[in-house]
């Protein structure tokens, strides 16, 4: 058997010193010449650690970085070269990338959520107005669309938060662990070179700057929550003239959620009757067929099931890219719009409860009862 | 007497395991999950009329007509496996089961039982949001147990393996064309006493170009046109140059579907078959029609229709048919009325009609029943 010649002491199995510029490279060799000595069942074991480090490896999205990084770490030998397997450069590079990627998901939520209140507003106009067509045409065209949308920001956001949260860990503890590299260097030369103990003080200063700056930003930082309800801060010199006039505010919001919801039930009763109708169809469908005796001429074996991929679209929603709320299955359509009905629940609740906290307010501040 | 030969229980354990496995239906997008699960239950009685003869049935019976109380469970499944927002693949199942109390024969009373199981997976893969890959492989089988003598048809068992791919791209006439590639292998399961019906095994090929459109959001069109290449290795033409029977069959569909308060589908479909052996050949038209329609609260109306004409090139009285399978000339009638009894539960009242070709061309038989069936949607 061919059996790779050890370039280097360090590369057998057990010599496992760490070498800054090399340690990837050793390890992997290791693993190779580990194949050739010990035998079939290490052999399975790394061919077993190669093929799940090859889905990690090839996923583009599903598994986080620490994930990849765990996965190299359990590659490397020896405590010392764990830690210099994730590179303060990379681990700065993808806290910054998370930190970003959030940020902007935050700014895309914060520009929605106007322009859904926007929609909203003129649903409430159009309901006022008694035009029900254009109220119809508002809210299928604009508002769901745009509460689709949003809805989606906020799910990605959550996974953005989720990034970057793990990835301020990561840093974090590369961050400590080259602090404490750094100081066992220190403790090890007892008297060190005057510009290398400067350059590790240096280092040690800075790292501990970058921690600190870390441990604030890692306080809870604004979520993309979009909370519909505006926040009215009572100034203590606010009167029962201003207190009424926001809790009046709060109060039509309040009724132009109320709209929304109405709107809300009549699309899903349309849907779910709908979906009654096509379940009924599909039904009607499989019981005839599925019993061979009563089958309708072509569909006997030898003819794909009328039920098949091509017949009932089931490839639809097999497309990638986004779709409109139109193109989902009517379940999920009624999923999304019993979330909408839930919001805006919600947001009339809430609305109606501050309304009647500043109502209570201006009575308190001697305005009576309006 | 037993005639199916098929594995049921390799067929149906990995089936009950994945029904175990898999989440609910509903779940999260992300993960495996059901996006249709129904369980169905039911009672019919059933009448047949027609004294024909049967080259695929064991015994031979004298009686015009015969009636029977049948009992039957379904259990039917539409699984999908998400990621990204975008369905990787599919799962279709669909399995039930047939008790019958049978009537009315000369010669004994008989108790069938039907088991019936299919099932169907796809893989899809996105080229480039311009086309759309698939991949698909499917079992499906029947088995039958102590088979009845005509009038009262039951196709015998058999165990069909398919498998083909297809690719879906967008076109400006039509929202999407799709051509597909399909083999199919069916092999039959012969009574000891009829070793006949192997003759109806066979490998077969199909070429399918389909194609959808939307008229408006409610309305749609839809067509395809397809050959059929079949091999019958089991029946020989008597001609040593071209040994065994191949069929050649063209079919071609156009439909119409509405979706809206009124779901209703119509359509027609014709097929021009041609064989090397001295089979019928024929030429055939369909005209199919289905209305569902809400008519109170939560009772929807359903009514089907099918209806066929067939002609045969020349008339061949010594060919036999297998009824449902070449014999494929099948009208059908029916109407439903369900209506929600609570939470999940519907119950349907159904009067179906059926009038199919029996094994000689232009002999038919008829099958009038009435039926309750109760379906069940869990966590829906």
């Amino acid at each position: 058997m061919n059996r790779p010649t050890p370039l280097d002491p360090r590369d057998v199995p057990g010599g496992q010193e760490a070498r800054p510029g090399r340690r990837g490279y050793s390890g992997w060799r290791g693993c190779w010449i580990s194949i050739g000595s010990w035998g079939l069942d290490q052999a399975r074991g790394l061919t077993s650690m190669a093929l799940v480090l090859a889905v990690l490896f090839a996923h583009p999205s599903g598994y986080p970085e620490p994930a990849r990084w765990g996965a190299q770490m359990a590659l490397v030998p020896g405590p010392g070269a764990l830690v210099a397997q994730v590179p303060e450069d990379a681990a700065r590079a993808r806290y910054e990338r998370a930190q970003e990627d959030f940020l902007q998901l935050q700014q895309e939520g914060e520009q929605l959520r106007p322009r859904l209140d926007q929609v909203a507003a003129t649903i409430q106009n159009y309901r006022d107005a008694g035009n029900q067509r254009a109220m119809n045409d508002v809210f299928l065209n604009e508002f769901l669309p745009r509460n689709q949308r949003l809805q989606d920001v906020t799910v990605r956001a959550g996974v953005a938060k989720a990034v970057l949260d793990e990835a301020r860990r990561e840093f974090l503890r590369v961050l400590r662990a080259r602090e404490e590299v750094l100081l066992a260097e220190l403790e090890r030369t007892p008297a060190p070179p005057r510009a290398r103990e400067e350059a590790i003080n240096r280092q040690i200063v800075r790292i501990r700057q970058e921690v600190n700056q870390l441990e604030r930003e890692r306080e809870p930082i604004a979520e993309v929550g979009f909370s519909p309800v505006p926040r009215f801060e009572v100034a203590p010199t606010d009167g029962p003239v201003e207190l009424n006039a926001q809790a009046a505010f709060l109060e039509q919001r309040a009724e132009t959620n109320v709209s929304l919801i109405i709107l809300v039930d009549e699309e899903i009763r349309v849907r779910e009757q709908r979906l009654r109708l096509e379940r009924a169809d599909q039904d009607s469908r499989v019981g005839i067929v599925r019993f061979d005796g009563d089958r309708p001429p072509g569909t006997g074996p030898g003819s794909r099931s009328t039920l098949g991929q091509a017949a009932d679209g089931r490839a639809g929603d097999a497309r990638g890219g986004e779709r409109s709320f139109a193109e989902l299955p009517l379940a999920e359509q009624i999923e999304q719009l019993r979330s909408v009905r839930m919001q805006a629940e919600a947001a009339r609740d809430e609305a109606l409860e501050r309304a009647a906290q500043l109502r209570r307010l201006a009575i308190v501040r001697g305005g009576g009862v309006p | 007497m037993s005639v199916g030969r098929i594995p049921w229980p390799l067929i149906l354990r990995p089936l009950l395991a994945l029904f175990l496995l898999l989440p609910p239906a509903g779940a999260v997008e992300g993960q495996p999950g059901w996006r249709d699960l129904v369980v169905t239950g039911g009672l019919s009685g059933e009448g047949y009329q027609g004294n024909l003869p049967s080259a695929g049935a064991v015994i031979q019976d004298s009686t015009r007509t015969a009636s029977a109380l049948v009992g039957e469970l379904g259990l039917r499944g539409d699984g999908f496996w998400r990621r990204n927002g975008t369905t990787r693949a599919t799962l279709f199942v669909d399995g039930g089961l047939r008790q019958f109390a049978a009537q009315g024969f000369q010669q004994r009373d008989y108790a069938p039982r039907e088991w019936v199981g299919e099932a169907e997976a796809t893989v899809y893969q996105d080229l480039g949001n311009v086309a759309l890959l698939s991949a698909f492989a499917g079992v499906r089988g029947r088995a039958v147990q102590d088979r009845t003598p005509m009038p009262l048809f039951l196709q015998p068992g058999y165990r069909a393996l398919t498998g083909g791919a297809s690719l879906r791209i967008g076109s400006t006439a039509w929202d999407w064309l799709d051509l597909s590639v399909s083999g199919e292998r069916v092999d039959f399961s012969a009574p000891e006493f009829a070793p006949q019906v192997r003759l109806l095994d066979r490998e077969s090929v199909t070429l399918q170009l389909a194609a959808a459109r939307g008229l408006d959001s409610q309305q749609g069109l839809d067509a395809f046109v397809a050959l059929d290449v079949a091999h019958y290795r089991e029946q020989q033409t008597f001609d040593s140059d071209d040994p065994h029977r191949r069929d050649q069959t063209i079919r071609a569909r156009l439909g119409w579907t509405r979706r809206g308060s009124v779901v209703a589908r119509a359509g027609v479909e014709g097929r021009l078959n041609r064989s090397n052996s001295r089979r019928p050949e024929y030429r055939s038209v369909t005209l199919d029609g289905q209305l569902s329609t809400v008519i109170s609260g939560s009772m929807v109306a359903t009514a089907y229709l099918v209806l066929t004409a067939k002609q045969y090139r020349e008339s061949i009285p010594f060919a036999r048919l297998l009824p449902g399978e070449e014999a494929n000339s099948a009208s059908t009638a029916f109407i439903s009325l369900s209506r929600e009894l609570a939470r999940n539960l519907d119950g349907a009242f159904r009067i179906g009609w059926t009038r199919a070709e029996a094994e000689t061309g232009d002999d038919y038989f008829q099958r009038l029943g009435a039926g309750l069936l109760l379906t069940y949607r869990p966590g829906l």
